[in-house]
């Protein structure tokens, strides 16, 4: 077990989903802060364990961050939304800034050395450009349409099943499904103009 | 990217237009852009991004699972998906190293892992290993993912559910019987390993096929629990939430989150199981759970015989036809024993369940045997029938040697048995309201009742020696047989003799067994009835016993019911507590009544407490009371008894009798209750039946009052 384990057992998790669910803006940057130290700090402790080559499957990350912060809260519907939006938005940013820092070891090898055994290789494959040009242009999205913006973040980082991406927006597995092509073509129309 | 305002537009046009074939696409964003000719081609253009699919890093979540095929769990990979329930997936996986073959792989679905769904996650593994039974799915292996979540592999079973099964191969009553045995073994087994399965069902027992043969397997110890140091601890609550699949095996008192849960939980499912494959239904149906689980609550299953009768009938045609019969057919053949053992696995009150699913198969293998089950009510008749049924040519002898009381009764059982199949249905209908494990009995007596051509006075005369030669040595046999031979005199209008057996059978059991249940009250009841019917008032002492006993007996069942009953019949002996208000009483015996299960025995209890207040309340010249009481008798007798029952007819009379004692007597109500009487159509009741001589006795008696009372016309 990772030294984090302990740290967000019961009532911090608790009270900050408590104040999530009746609309603190604050309380949701915490619980987004709190799910993305837990995803990190798996993270290290997998590297830690199975070497640095190892590529992790982001799944089990978001998987096991779910079981170590909800061990002792009560699992409702409610904590199943806000968490899976909070780990969509810390996986999120886990990609990104693995995506810029191998960006930034193409360009300057002096880069400090406290960020490069962080994280594990959490999207195998993926051109650097794709993950932060992703980024840039979901950000577009979610200013324009908010909602299948969310559909987009559920689905493609948090890794939940359009039935359950429909369940945790709270709308109908059609309309989180025209969401989804909507947005997706949205978004590959927009990286593609992006790229030329 | 447009403008708010237009891109607001664009996501409604491209929805909309998503729905279209694509032929009519470009026309409908024609008509939809007008002039906005930016807006046309971005909408085009999504459309068209659309039809290519996804492409890109979009195509390439981190997170979206790897396809069954490529994906692995230990030395498994992973093929389709088996089933998902709650908390965990069961996919069907392959293993090539160290030995090839197929197993189910259960894992925990992404995002249900709590400390709750691990314990039980961890349970159901523990369970498994614990047991090695042929009839429950066997463990093979077990370990973690790399981010530490538990999975096992078990024995795969590529088979059908149980009842499906049973349907498919259209098993008649006995095969089904044959399947759920080694079913009930298997559970037994748990039970004895300390494990609680808590979640039976149909879907829960597969069959796959072994050497040619079917065999049951229990999978899904999903919510099992390890018995020792915890009860229900880890028994998962029903929430409103759960499918309700999930609900319609469960025990009332799992159901219930204070209930105390034993290993009788899953004898209820079984129960339950044995029922859907008897009747084709579970035993409570409905769209939803709250339903079933007021129902679980507050009601007693329908005898399945019963319920394959109030099917629709292209439903119980079907039901009939997966078991090889007709719905008439087959409800005969679920009447008696099977209906009997059903409803006794589904006893609300665990302590009148079965104890074990081992005895469930032991009746269900006496059942087969055509032995007597332990789940009917031990009645002389009732051996005697299942003797008669095994031992045809034994019988035949025996009578010969054995006397009046065999010959007659064989007979008379006989006679029953020819008249059954033609009226059976017609009966069953009518009785349906009744607990209809006593609608055999009733319709024997009924045909005893209503027949007098059949030599029962002689056959009871010398019955004697009989009774002591069969049932000397057994006190309970004999006070059983005593009782039936008394209420069969009653029923003759022999009330001397029927004294004298229901005072023996009232001594065996009270002095001789210490026994104050229902069969002691029925004993009295039938003892008070012996002298009202007589002509004499009820030895006052005899009554008071009956008024305790029926108090005592109620307030066991519901203390709420208890404590109203004792207050009517503190109102009987006139001292009711102030603010005893008769009205109150009635209205809350009536509610309490009519929420508890296994009314029949309850009728006895609450007809004899009113019955009896009725009277004190005539005595005590409270008239309007006493008539207020009497209307809720009679609802409640209406409501308890068939319209040809015997038994209704006798106490009306009776009851009209009580009524008619009074000074001044209740004339509109005894004509009320006797007309009930005189309206019976003959073939239940014939015209020259001596109950029609009493009734018409009563009216007359009603019409011209005796010679010292005078009474405003």
């Amino acid at each position: 077990m990772s030294p984090a384990a302990g740290k967000h057992e019961g009532p911090p998790i608790t009270e900050c989903l408590r104040r999530v669910g009746s609309g603190d803006r604050r309380a949701g940057k915490e619980l987004l802060g709190l799910v993305y130290e837990e995803l990190r700090a798996i993270a290290r402790g997998r590297v830690a364990r199975v070497g640095r080559a190892q590529t992790v499957q982001a799944t089990d990350l978001v998987h096991e961050a779910w079981i170590r912060l909800f061990a002792n809260a009560p699992p409702g519907f409610e904590n199943r939304a806000h968490f899976f939006g909070a780990a969509a938005n810390a996986m999120r940013n886990i990609l990104v800034e693995q995506a810029r820092r191998k960006g930034s070891r193409k360009r300057d090898v002096s880069r400090k050395a406290k960020l490069s055994g962080d994280l594990p290789e959490v999207l195998p494959g993926a051109p650097v450009e794709d993950v932060l040009s992703l980024h840039e242009a979901l950000g577009k999205l979610e200013s324009a349409h908010e909602r299948p913006a969310k559909v987009v973040s559920l689905h493609f980082f948090a890794g939940l099943s359009m039935p359950e991406v429909a369940e945790v927006a709270g709308v109908s597995l059609a309309t989180a499904e025209r969401d989804w092509k909507f947005a997706r073509s949205w978004l590959q129309r927009e990286m593609g103009e992006g790229g030329r | 990217m447009l403008d708010a305002e237009r891109e607001r537009r664009l996501a409604e046009i491209f929805r909309r237009a998503l729905d279209l074939a694509p032929g009519k696409r470009e026309a409908f964003l024609a008509a939809e852009c007008g002039g906005d000719g930016e807006l046309r081609v971005r909408a085009a253009e999504l459309l068209a991004e659309e039809s290519k699919g996804t492409s890109g890093v979009l195509g390439r979540s981190p997170l979206r699972e790897a396809p069954a095929g490529e994906r692995r769990i230990g030395p498994y990979r992973l093929l389709e998906v088996l089933g998902e329930g709650g908390m965990g997936t069961v996919h069907l996986a392959e293993q090539t190293e160290p030995v090839s073959r197929r197993v189910a792989l259960k894992t925990i679905r992404l995002g249900m892992a709590s400390e709750e769904v691990l314990a039980r996650f961890a349970g159901e593994r523990q369970a498994l290993a614990t047991l090695n039974h042929p009839n429950i799915a066997k463990i093979h292996d077990a370990g973690a993912t790399e981010s530490g979540l538990p999975w096992f592999a078990m024995e795969h079973c590529p088979g059908p559910p149980l009842g499906a099964y049973c349907d498919r191969a259209r098993l008649p009553v006995e095969g089904r019987i044959g399947l759920l045995l080694p079913v009930c073994e298997a559970i037994e087994h748990a039970h004895r390993r300390g494990v609680l399965h808590g979640d039976l069902k149909p879907g829960n027992v597969l069959v796959v096929q072994a050497d040619g043969r079917p065999v049951p397997k229990v999978i899904d110890f999903g919510v099992a629990v390890a018995l020792a140091g915890r009860s229900r601890a880890g028994l998962p609550l029903p929430s409103v939430g759960k499918a309700v699949g999930t609900w319609l095996y469960m025990s009332p008192e799992q159901a219930d989150p204070n209930g105390d849960v034993d290993t009788r939980a899953d004898v209820w499912a079984l129960g339950a199981i044995l029922y859907e494959l008897l009747a084709g239904v579970p035993p409570f149906q409905a769209e939803e759970v709250s339903a079933i689980a007021a129902a679980l609550k507050s009601q007693v299953p329908r005898p399945p015989s019963g319920r394959v009768l109030a099917l629709s009938p292209p439903e119980a045609k079907n039901v009939a036809e997966a078991r090889r019969t007709t719905p008439a057919a087959l409800a005969r053949r679920l009447s008696g024993d099977l209906d009997a053992i059903a409803l006794k696995a589904l006893e609300r009150d665990v302590a009148r369940r079965y104890d074990s699913p081992a005895e469930l198969a032991a009746d269900l293998r006496r059942h087969l045997r055509r032995e007597p089950v332990s789940a009917r009510p031990s009645t002389a008749s009732y051996r005697l029938a299942r003797f008669v049924r095994r031992h045809r040519v034994a019988v035949a002898l025996s009578i010969l040697a054995c006397g009046a009381l065999l010959a007659g009764l064989a007979a008379a059982f006989r006679g029953a048995q020819r008249a059954w199949d033609g009226e059976f249905n017609r009966r069953m209908a009518a009785e349906r309201r009744l607990d209809e494990g006593l609608a055999h009995r009733r319709f024997v007596r009924h045909r005893v009742f209503a027949r007098g051509d059949l030599p029962i006075s002689e056959l009871l005369a010398g019955s004697d020696p009989a009774i002591a030669l069969l049932f000397g040595s057994d006190p309970g046999q004999e006070a059983a047989v005593r009782f039936a031979v008394g209420v069969a005199w009653l029923d003759l209008d022999q009330t001397k003799e029927a004294r004298r057996h229901l005072e023996r059978a009232d001594w065996l059991l009270t002095k001789k067994l210490g026994r104050n249940d229902v069969d002691s009250l029925l004993t009295l009841d039938a003892l008070i009835r012996a002298a009202r019917q007589s002509g004499t008032a009820p030895d006052d002492g005899l009554v008071r016993r009956s008024v305790d006993l029926a108090v005592t007996l109620a307030n066991e069942r519901d203390g709420d019911l208890g404590l109203d009953l004792a207050a009517l019949a503190a109102v009987r002996e006139g001292r009711a507590p102030p603010g005893a208000e008769v009205t109150a009483l009635l209205r809350a015996v009536s509610e309490e009544f009519s929420r508890l299960p296994r009314r029949w025995e309850m009728a006895v209890c609450v007809g004899r407490v009113l019955i009896e207040t009725t009277a004190g309340l005539l005595r005590q010249g409270r008239t309007e009371e006493a008539e207020e009481i009497s209307e809720t008798i009679e609802r409640l007798a209406e409501e308890v008894f068939a319209p040809s029952d015997a038994e209704r007819l006798l106490f009306f009379w009776r009851f009209a009798e009580l009524h008619a004692a009074a000074s001044p007597p209740l004339e509109r109500r005894v004509a009320h209750l006797l007309s009930k009487v005189s309206s019976t159509p003959e073939e239940d009741l014939p015209a020259d039946h001596w109950l029609r001589g009493r009734v018409r006795d009563l009216e007359a008696r009603m019409e011209r009052p005796g010679a010292g009372e005078t009474r405003p016309r």
